[in-house]
């Protein structure tokens, strides 16, 4: 299931796009602009990486789709999480949390250790 | 259940493709025009909004494509592409296409028709109850490799004290000749059982009654027969009344209670039996038969059992090798010894006796036939290659052009594929007709086999790992090979060729060994055309035309010698008195029959040590005027008269070579020499040599003795030498010998030219080795041609520049024409050459079939050898003189 551990970037848009599905259905539109949003406009999601990733996810069955209409009344394609999506992200946060931890722990201390030989 | 979704949603892909298209366009259209509404918002113009949002979203089809590659069909989709590539670009060279369809395909027919075979002699469950239960219980003995069975009382001790098996069941085969009011009697194979065979298998009746517990227990108490389903149908006609009628065996009435079901066609997967008798009435068939099936040591009998549940092999054998080690104790004098062994029956057939030399056998069949499919695929390589090279300019263009050296492999490797697997259809069907016709053609020459083919899974199984294995041996050299395109070279075109073999070692070795393989070939055949011209009545020893034969058999119905003797002189009577008739005899020899008679022979005043001192001669008993009938050449002496009987001093007629080997250098009449034993014969006739056993046998010696001085009990053939066609008299004969014994079948009723023919050991070897080799041999050498062709005529044209040049410079046609020629000759030379060593290593080690007939084989080799040079030279000879008409001025010009 976990496939992606060592290309980052993919894995981490992968995860993005599922915590942005986690409280309700979205288009891509939607998605991109959700992502820009909670990031406070720091992560940009180009469309180019946006939608192979999103027929990835559905071709992994972490995600499905629907057509919809959009706020505005336009006809748009929903993007919903699946029980095994909502599984996915959860091991995802989880590790994300673990490394990010690792790392942080890994920065710091290289910075103490390396201090005192200065 | 997770998966369904994904797994539906992976099928859409796959097969809604245009909807997903669609969906993934309005998609990314609806995006688009989101961000322009965004956009606008913003306060950009409409225009602005519009081309911002494109800018912002990037390469539309870009983006698409991405999608679609990363879609986890895109192999497939990929593997189409090449399959459709493949199809189009077969298409566009029919020729090419259909020479390898039709080579491949005839390798693997002949593969799967043998496979067929195979699967249906091997693999095959019998039709019976529980068939994985099935063992079979023999002997390996010191003094033989075939397997023993065991006799009667030992299998009846067997069944009683051992404990592995839910039953044991024991049978074996003897020939019986088979008579009922109203149908033709026949002679035909019985399988010979014990009272439980049905039982044993399960099989029910599919009418009347089959046999009953209490039958076939006691010596000689049951005269029951049980027909088998085809044989009732073919000789009674389905008649549901002969069921509880009386028929007869050898003599002895029989009563037929009941028909064994079309499915069960007896114990052994690929023999028929057609009539089931109780092992009882064994009397009934030998001679001493009871005696021979009480005695412990004497007529071993084919044991089969039934393993119970959870027993092993192992375990049944100790238990089989106890029992065994008790009776050989209990009855030391009359022990056989031996190792018991328990086998599955699946893994003994087609006869238990064989189970060590069948697996063998039918491996080095299928390594033969391999090797037919090998020499195809190897054409079929070459074809390839041939094509390849000529797309040299396409391959480069296409590397040029982006393409890997793995995409350019596969293409070349789809073809293959492609190729193969269609032969392998059509290799199918081929293996289906030459299957049903090697069927037809092995049940004629061997009656007992039931010989058949099993169209199953298997084969089709088969046939596709034999389409894989085509098309990766066919495809991978030269894919590989010509897959390797060096852009720079190739691009600039000036490539100046040096020869055919520097260039092209592959293919060149190919052409070779094509030529080799062919030279063989042509060289076999013509070897069996000319063994087959070398057949005459003078090498045979007798004539062959217009001749009747016509076999019965006395002994098998209890004849004494008086009654055989009035019978025989009555049968010669009356057939000499057939209109059309020039000559009837009478004897048991019979030239080139399944089952020759033999007899040792010793010349009077030899010292006899053993064995090795005596001669062992084809052998026969024979009726007054027997040589001057069959036609044989009388050199010296006299023909057998009536005056040869009983009584009268024993004499002999013997061949040139005996009285070679035996009085050489002197006159052979009035010597005397023993046959079989005393008392001596006396010579008084010397015949010339012929052919007895086979129609390839070396010269050997050959004895006949008067049947009235001789009575024995095998059976007797009636020869009528005729004015007309011989197969007309063939009722005649039958209305005759019924009107003497109503009871007595006729069989092997046919003439001497047929049997002659169609004989296995006679002709038809011959025959059909001589169509084969010949029709592939005219084969190889269509792909000699084209082989040659291809490399020659792809040398010269890289080679046009230099030619150009040299004509520029004053060469003469003729030189250009010797130079072109030179490269097709030296390989077909070379070819000549390696073929023609190995075709006379194979003659000198071809089977005895062709001993004595090979002499002449040399001008065969000779006819073959210049016949493959002309033809070779001819394939060279149009590339060549495309050669000589390019034009210098123009060559030169385009530099």
């Amino acid at each position: 299931m976990t496939k992606e551990k060592t290309d980052l970037l993919q894995g981490t848009l992968d995860m993005l796009i599922l915590k942005a599905l986690q409280l309700e259905p979205m288009h891509g539109f939607g998605i991109s602009v959700r992502i820009r949003q909670i990031s406070d406009e720091v992560l940009q999601v180009e469309q180019g990486s946006l939608y192979p990733a999103l027929y990835r996810l559905e071709d992994q069955g972490w995600i499905k789709s629907e057509w919809g209409t959009s706020d505005n009344n336009r006809k748009a394609k929903f993007y919903s999480l699946t029980a095994s999506g909502r599984r996915q992200l959860e091991s995802e946060t989880a590790n994300w949390a673990k490394l990010s931890a690792a790392i942080n722990l890994v920065l710091k201390g290289a910075r103490g250790a390396a201090s005192p030989k200065l | 259940m997770s998966w369904m979704p994904q797994f539906k949603y992976r099928l859409r892909t796959l097969f809604r493709r245009s909807v997903v298209e669609r969906d993934m366009a309005a998609e990314m259209r609806a995006h688009l025009e989101m961000q322009e509404q965004v956009n606008r918002a913003a306060g950009m113009s409409p225009d602005e909004a519009r081309f911002a949002a494109q800018r912002q979203f990037g390469h539309l089809d870009g983006i698409k494509e991405t999608v679609r590659d990363q879609c986890g069909w895109v192999w497939l989709e990929q593997l189409w592409k090449d399959f459709r590539f493949a199809a189009r670009s077969l298409r566009k060279s029919p020729g090419f296409t259909a020479v390898a369809l039709l080579t491949l395909a005839l390798g693997i027919g002949v593969n799967t028709a043998v496979f067929s075979i195979i699967n249906n002699l091997f693999f095959q469950p019998l039709p019976v109850r529980d068939p994985g239960s099935l063992v079979v219980v023999a002997a390996r003995t010191p003094v033989s490799s075939l397997l023993r069975g065991y006799e009667y009382p030992n299998y009846l001790d067997l069944r009683a004290q051992v404990d592995a098996f839910s039953d044991l069941m024991a049978y074996s085969t003897a020939p019986i000749d088979l008579a009922a009011s109203g149908v033709e009697p026949d002679r035909t194979y019985a399988a010979v059982v014990t009272g439980n065979f049905f039982s044993f298998f399960g099989v029910p009746a599919a009418r009347g009654r089959l046999f009953l517990p209490g039958e076939g227990q006691e010596i000689g108490a049951d005269p029951i027969l049980v027909l088998s389903n085809a044989y009732w149908q073919q000789h009674f006609g389905g008649d549901p009344s002969v069921v509880g009628r009386s028929v007869n065996v050898n003599g002895h009435p029989y009563i037929v209670v009941g028909i064994a079901p079309a499915t069960f066609t007896g114990t052994q997967a690929g023999l028929s039996a057609n009539v089931f008798l109780p092992v009882t009435m064994t009397g009934d068939l030998m001679t001493n038969g009871a005696q021979l099936l009480q005695a412990r040591a004497g007529m071993p009998l084919k044991v089969m059992g039934r393993l119970k549940p959870g027993v092993s092999l192992d375990q049944a054998q100790a238990e089989v090798a106890t029992v065994v080690e008790r009776i050989a104790r209990t009855y030391p004098k009359e022990s056989v010894g031996g190792t018991p062994l328990v086998i599955r029956e699946q893994r003994t057939r087609p006869d238990p006796g064989f189970t060590e030399f069948m697996p063998l056998i039918s491996k080095v069949f299928m390594g033969l036939v391999g090797l037919v499919l090998l020499i195809a695929c190897a054409n079929v390589a070459n074809l390839m290659f041939l094509r390849a090279t000529v797309r040299r300019r396409e391959m480069t263009l296409r590397s040029a052009l982006g393409a890997s050296r793995w995409q350019l492999c596969r293409q070349l490797l789809a073809e293959s594929f492609l190729l193969a697997a269609t032969a392998s259809a059509v290799g199918l069907v081929l293996g289906y007709w030459g299957a049903s016709w090697l069927v037809r053609f092995v049940s004629s020459a061997t009656p007992l086999a039931l010989v058949g083919a099993s169209w199953d899974w298997r084969v089709f199984l088969f046939a596709a790992a034999m389409a894989l294995l085509a098309g990766l041996l066919t495809g991978l050299m030269p894919a590989l090979k010509v897959s390797r395109v060096d852009l720079q070279t190739s691009l600039k075109q000036g490539g100046v060729a040096l020869s055919a073999a520097s260039r092209h070692p592959f293919r060149s070795i190919l052409v070779v060994s094509q030529v080799a393989v062919s030279l063989v070939v042509l060289v076999c055949g013509g070897v069996f055309l000319r063994s087959l011209q070398h057949v005459s009545p003078q090498f045979l020893g007798f004539r062959t035309d217009h001749l009747l034969m016509a076999t019965f058999d006395l002994g098998l119905h209890g004849y004494n010698p008086d009654r055989a003797g009035r019978f025989q002189q009555q049968l010669l009577e009356k057939a000499r008195a057939l209109p059309g008739v020039e000559a009837a005899t009478l004897g048991t020899f019979v030239p080139f029959a399944l089952y020759s008679s033999l007899n040792v022979a010793v010349p009077e005043g030899k010292t006899v040590r053993g064995i090795q001192d005596m001669t062992v001669t084809p052998y026969g008993l024979v009726a007054p005027d027997f040589v001057q009938a069959m036609g044989m050449t009388l050199l010296r002496g006299r023909d057998f008269s009536t005056q040869d009987k009983t009584g009268a001093p024993m004499v002999a007629i013997i061949n040139e070579e005996m009285a070679a080997q035996f009085w050489p250098g002197q006159d052979p009449l009035g010597k005397r020499c023993y046959v079989g034993g005393p008392p001596a014969l006396e010579v008084v006739g010397v015949v010339r040599t012929g052919r007895y056993m086979m129609v390839g046998e070396a010269a050997s010696p050959f004895i006949l003795q008067p049947l009235a001085q001789s009575y024995d009990k095998t059976p007797l053939t009636l020869y009528l030498r005729t004015q007309g066609d011989p197969a007309a008299l063939i009722p005649d004969v039958r209305n005759l010998v019924q009107a003497l014994d109503p009871a007595l079948p006729l069989y092997n009723v046919e003439t001497m030219d047929r049997h002659l023919n169609d004989g296995l050991l006679a002709l038809l070897p011959l025959r059909t080795g001589a169509a084969l080799a010949v029709l592939q041999g005219l084969f190889a050498l269509v792909l000699v041609v084209m082989g040659l062709y291809g490399v020659v005529s792809f040398v010269a044209s890289q080679r046009t520049r230099e030619i150009g040049i040299r004509l520029a410079l004053g060469a003469q046609k003729g030189d250009v024409l010797r130079l072109v020629l030179g490269d097709g000759l030296k390989l077909t030379l070379a070819g000549v050459a390696i073929g023609a060593v190995l075709s006379l290593a194979l003659i000198r080690v071809l089977p005895r079939i062709l001993y004595g007939l090979a002499a002449g084989s040399s001008p065969v080799m000779l006819a073959a050898g210049l016949l493959l040079t002309g033809i070779a030279l001819l394939a060279c000879w149009i590339p060549a003189r495309r050669a000589t008409r390019v034009n210098p001025v123009e060559i030169l010009k385009a530099e």
